[in-house]
């Protein structure tokens, strides 16, 4: 399965942007709104946009059609299981990091 | 976010054409901030980098109703055409020509630090119009800002001109009435034009130092009638 590896300084803007969207369609505005609530992470609109285009390239999003110059984008089926991957990979992560911080406890 | 209409000129075209609305459209929503500038700038870098992707396929033709003519002679064989590489790149700035025929000269492979994050702990904010400046020159752009400039420099030289011909006049000892007060419109309506163009002038340099000292209307009443006094 394709994965965010090849998204070099947009990877994380990547990750980002499909967990965004897994709520729901958001144009790029909203994306970045959300993205700063849940992540606290501000976005720029070049590198919004770099990430954006790359997911769309690979099918990872796919664009609806724009309303007042605003154009919403959704998770393609691709797009889900590619972030169900790299979630599943981060929690596993996070648990082996937490568990070995337990360890170190006195 | 003001002057986001040249900085996504900075981008190249294939991806104005299917992002540049909605991109104007969130920079028009964003407050102008150096980082996002700086974001933007190196947005387009990137994008100039990417190959621009293929057009869909058309969609094939329907299906042959039963055909009433006699068959057509079989369709010429399609001329090859020669591989370009980045494929159709038409009207390419001088930015695109530059870095395309470096990349295909690998002039970008195997550099140091190839894959690394970018490290920006050097960048000067100060120097980010600089940066600005430079890649819009590149792509062969003149700034609105600059362009204005000259418009400002046009007019002050026809008020000049104006005033010129009013101190003529006056010199002459020339008492119509009725043409000094036409010249006087005129030349008000032309100060009046000029002061609009500094306003936006003022409103759109990056500094505040570049700015103009306006010409207000009453200044500029009381330079012709210095110029030709009334009566």
């Amino acid at each position: 399965m394709r994965d965010l590896d090849d998204f070099g300084r947009y990877s994380e803007a990547a990750l980002l942007i499909l967990v965004s969207l897994a709520s729901g369609p958001k144009h790029g505005y909203a994306i970045m709104d959300d993205v700063a609530r849940l992540a606290q992470v501000q976005l720029g609109p070049g590198t919004l946009y770099g990430a954006l285009a790359r997911l769309e390239r690979l099918g990872l999003v796919e664009p609806l059609p724009a309303t007042r110059r605003r154009r919403p984008y959704r998770l393609s089926p691709a797009g889900t299981r590619v972030l169900e991957s790299e979630l599943a990979n981060l929690h596993r992560l996070a648990q082996t990091g937490l568990a070995r911080l337990a360890a170190m406890q006195p | 976010m003001r002057g986001s209409g040249w900085l996504l000129r900075c981008y190249p075209a294939w991806w104005r054409a299917r992002y540049g609305d909605e991109f104007a459209a969130l920079l028009e929503g964003l407050p102008t901030r150096p980082g996002t500038l700086l974001d933007v700038l190196l947005g387009a870098v990137d994008a100039r980098l990417q190959v621009p992707p293929r057009p869909a396929p058309a969609p094939p033709p329907p299906a042959p109703v039963v055909p009433l003519a006699p068959p057509s002679p079989p369709p010429a064989p399609p001329v090859a055409r020669p591989n370009r590489g980045l494929g159709p790149i038409e009207r390419e700035l001088g930015i695109d020509r530059v870095i395309r025929e470096a990349i295909e000269r690998g002039a970008f492979d195997d550099l140091p630090g190839q894959g690394q994050p970018l490290n920006l702990d050097g960048y000067d904010p100060a120097n980010e119009w600089r940066l600005a400046f430079h890649v819009v020159q590149q792509a062969g752009e003149t700034l609105p800002w600059i362009a204005l400039g000259r418009d400002i420099e046009a007019a002050r030289g026809r008020l000049e001109a104006l005033l010129a011909q009013a101190r003529a006049a006056a010199a002459q000892r020339r008492l119509d009435r009725a043409a000094r007060w036409r010249q006087r419109a005129a030349f008000v309506a032309e100060a009046q034009r000029l002061d609009a163009l500094i306003v936006s002038y003022n409103a759109q340099v990056p500094s505040i130092r570049l700015q103009q000292a306006r010409l207000p209307t009453h200044q500029a009443e009381a330079r012709f009638d210095a110029a030709w006094p009334a009566g």
